[in-house]
C-alpha cells in the first residue's frame, strides 16, 4: 500500500502539467487565506485535478494490468491511491498555507503604517483541517467513480451528479413540486453532504446528523469502491 | 485472479519493484472490517439524526424557544420583548447562527434573560407555503431574507431589527442596543 501511495505521488508530482496548476493554484488560494478567508473552492478544485482518472487511467495505459499481475491485493492498491491522494492534497493546502503566510510577512514589512495583525496558526490549522476531511470525501467519490468508468468519466460524473441534484431541487421549487424539491435535498444531503467542520473542530455538534451523513458516506463510498474494483476484470487493450 | 503466485508475472519498471511478492488468500477479497465499519457508520448515522430531531423538537441549543404563537402574550406576562428569530432549514447562515451565535452561553444568557425568544421556521420551500401565522408575522415585519431578527414590544411594534449573520460580536451588539431601545 504505502508503495502504491508513493507511485501515486510520483506520478502527480513528476507531471509538469499537474505541478504547475497545483502550484498556480496554491499561489491563487494563498491570497484568500492571508485576508482571513478560507481556500474559496479552490480546494475543491484542487482535488479534481489530482483525483481524475486516479485508477481508470491505469487501467486505460495497462499499469494496473500490470500491477494486478504481481501478489498484491486489490484494497491494498485501492487505498495505496487513496492514501496519494490524500499525501498530494495535503501538499497542496501546506503549501497555500507557507504561501500565505509568507505573503502576509512580505505585505507587514512592506506596508508604511503599523503591520496589520497575522493570521493565527490555530485559524490556519482550521481551515485546513476543514478543507482536509471535505476533500477526503470527494476523493472516495472520485474514486467510486474511477473503478468503472473510463478515463476523466470520474470527474465529470461527480459534475453530473453534483448539478443533477442541485437542479432537481431548484426544479421542483420553480414547479412547486416539495416532493422532487426534497428528493433533490436528500440525495445533496446524504451523497455529498456538508459538515460545518469550522464548528464541528471547535467542538460543537461533533455528534450532529451532518457529522453522521458525512462518516456513513464515505465509508459507503469506500466499500462500494472496494467491492466494484474487486469484482472487475482488467484486459490489456479495453480502452 | 484468486491466487497469484510469485513467479507469475515479472513486471518491468521501477514504479512497482517494491511491491510485495506474496499474498495471502484471495487477491479480490474485500476486508470484512469495511462492511463492519460501514454497519456502524449507519448506526452512527441514525443516532445522530435522532439526536438532532430531540434538539430541535425541545428547542435548539442553550436559548429556551418560545412556540412563535404564544410569544406575544408571554412577552406582556414577563414585559420583555420577543426576539424573532426568523429562520429556514436551507439557509446556511442561520445554521452558522445556531451552531456559533445561539450556541454561546454568554448570548444565550441575554437572550434568556431580556428577551421572549421565539423561533419562526420558514416551509415555503419544502411544502410551498407557509402556515398562517408564520406569513402573517413575516409579512408585518417585511421578512425577505434569512436569517433576520427582530425584536418587537407585546404590542408587535418593531423596536430592533438585524439582517443575516455575520459574527457573535455583532450579534451581542445586536441584543445589547435592542435590549437599550426596549428599556430593559
Amino acid at each position: 500500500m504505502r508503495e502504491m501511495a508513493r507511485r501515486f505521488l510520483r506520478q502527480k508530482l513528476g507531471s509538469a502539467g499537474t505541478f504547475i496548476a497545483l502550484g498556480l493554484m496554491a499561489v491563487i488560494a494563498a491570497l484568500p487565506l492571508n485576508a482571513g478567508q478560507a481556500f474559496s473552492g479552490l480546494d475543491t478544485v484542487a482535488m479534481l485535478v489530482l483525483a481524475a482518472g486516479c485508477v481508470s487511467r491505469d487501467a486505460a495505459s495497462g499499469a494496473l494490468q500490470m500491477i494486478l499481475s504481481r501478489p498484491i491485493r486489490r484494497i491494498q492498491y485501492l487505498a495505496g491511491r487513496y492514501a496519494g491522494l490524500l499525501a498530494c492534497y495535503l501538499i497542496f493546502l501546506g503549501s497555500s498555507v507557507v504561501l500565505a503566510i509568507t505573503l502576509g510577512q512580505i505585505v507587514a514589512r512592506l506596508s508604511p503604517g503599523p503591520a496589520p495583525p497575522m493570521r493565527p496558526a490555530a485559524d490556519f490549522a482550521r481551515v485546513c483541517a476543514a478543507a482536509f476531511l471535505q476533500g477526503a470525501l470527494l476523493a472516495a467519490i472520485v474514486l467510486f467513480f474511477s473503478t468503472f468508468l473510463r478515463g476523466w468519466g470520474d470527474v465529470l460524473a461527480v459534475a453530473v451528479f453534483g448539478i443533477l441534484f442541485g437542479s432537481l431541487r431548484t426544479l421542483g421549487q420553480a414547479l412547486r413540486l416539495p416532493a422532487v424539491a426534497r428528493a433533490g435535498e436528500l440525495a445533496r444531503d446524504n451523497l455529498s453532504p456538508s459538515v460545518p467542520w469550522d464548528s464541528v473542530l471547535q467542538g460543537q455538534r461533533v455528534f450532529g446528523e451532518p457529522t453522521g451523513r458525512y462518516i456513513l458516506a464515505l465509508l459507503l463510498y469506500w466499500t462500494l469502491a472496494a467491492v466494484i474494483f474487486s469484482r472487475r476484470e482488467f484486459s490489456y487493450g479495453q480502452d | 485472479m484468486d491466487r497469484i503466485e510469485e513467479s507469475a508475472v515479472s513486471p518491468p519498471g521501477p514504479s512497482v519493484a517494491a511491491i510485495p511478492t506474496r499474498v495471502q488468500g484471495s487477491q479480490s477479497r474485500v476486508p470484512r472490517l469495511l462492511f463492519w465499519l460501514l454497519a456502524a457508520a449507519f448506526l452512527f448515522r441514525i443516532e445522530t439524526a435522532i439526536l438532532d430531531r430531540e434538539g430541535k423538537d425541545s428547542g435548539e441549543g442553550l436559548v429556551h424557544w418560545q412556540p412563535g404563537t404564544a410569544a406575544p402574550s408571554a412577552a406582556a406576562r414577563f414585559h420583555r420583548p420577543v426576539l424573532y428569530d426568523f429562520t429556514a432549514a436551507w439557509c446556511v447562515p442561520c445554521h452558522l447562527l445556531d451552531s456559533e451565535g445561539w450556541a454561546d452561553a454568554g448570548i444565550a444568557a441575554i437572550v434568556n434573560g431580556s428577551f421572549v425568544p421565539a423561533r419562526v421556521v420558514d416551509r415555503s420551500r419544502e411544502d410551498g407555503s407557509n402556515p398562517v401565522w408564520i406569513a402573517e408575522l413575516q409579512r408585518r415585519y417585511s421578512v425577505s431574507a434569512f436569517p433576520t431578527l427582530i425584536v418587537a414590544d407585546s404590542s408587535g411594534r418593531e423596536i430592533a431589527r438585524m439582517e443575516g449573520y455575520s459574527s457573535r460580536e455583532k450579534l451581542a451588539r445586536f441584543l445589547a442596543e435592542a435590549k437599550n431601545k426596549a428599556g430593559n
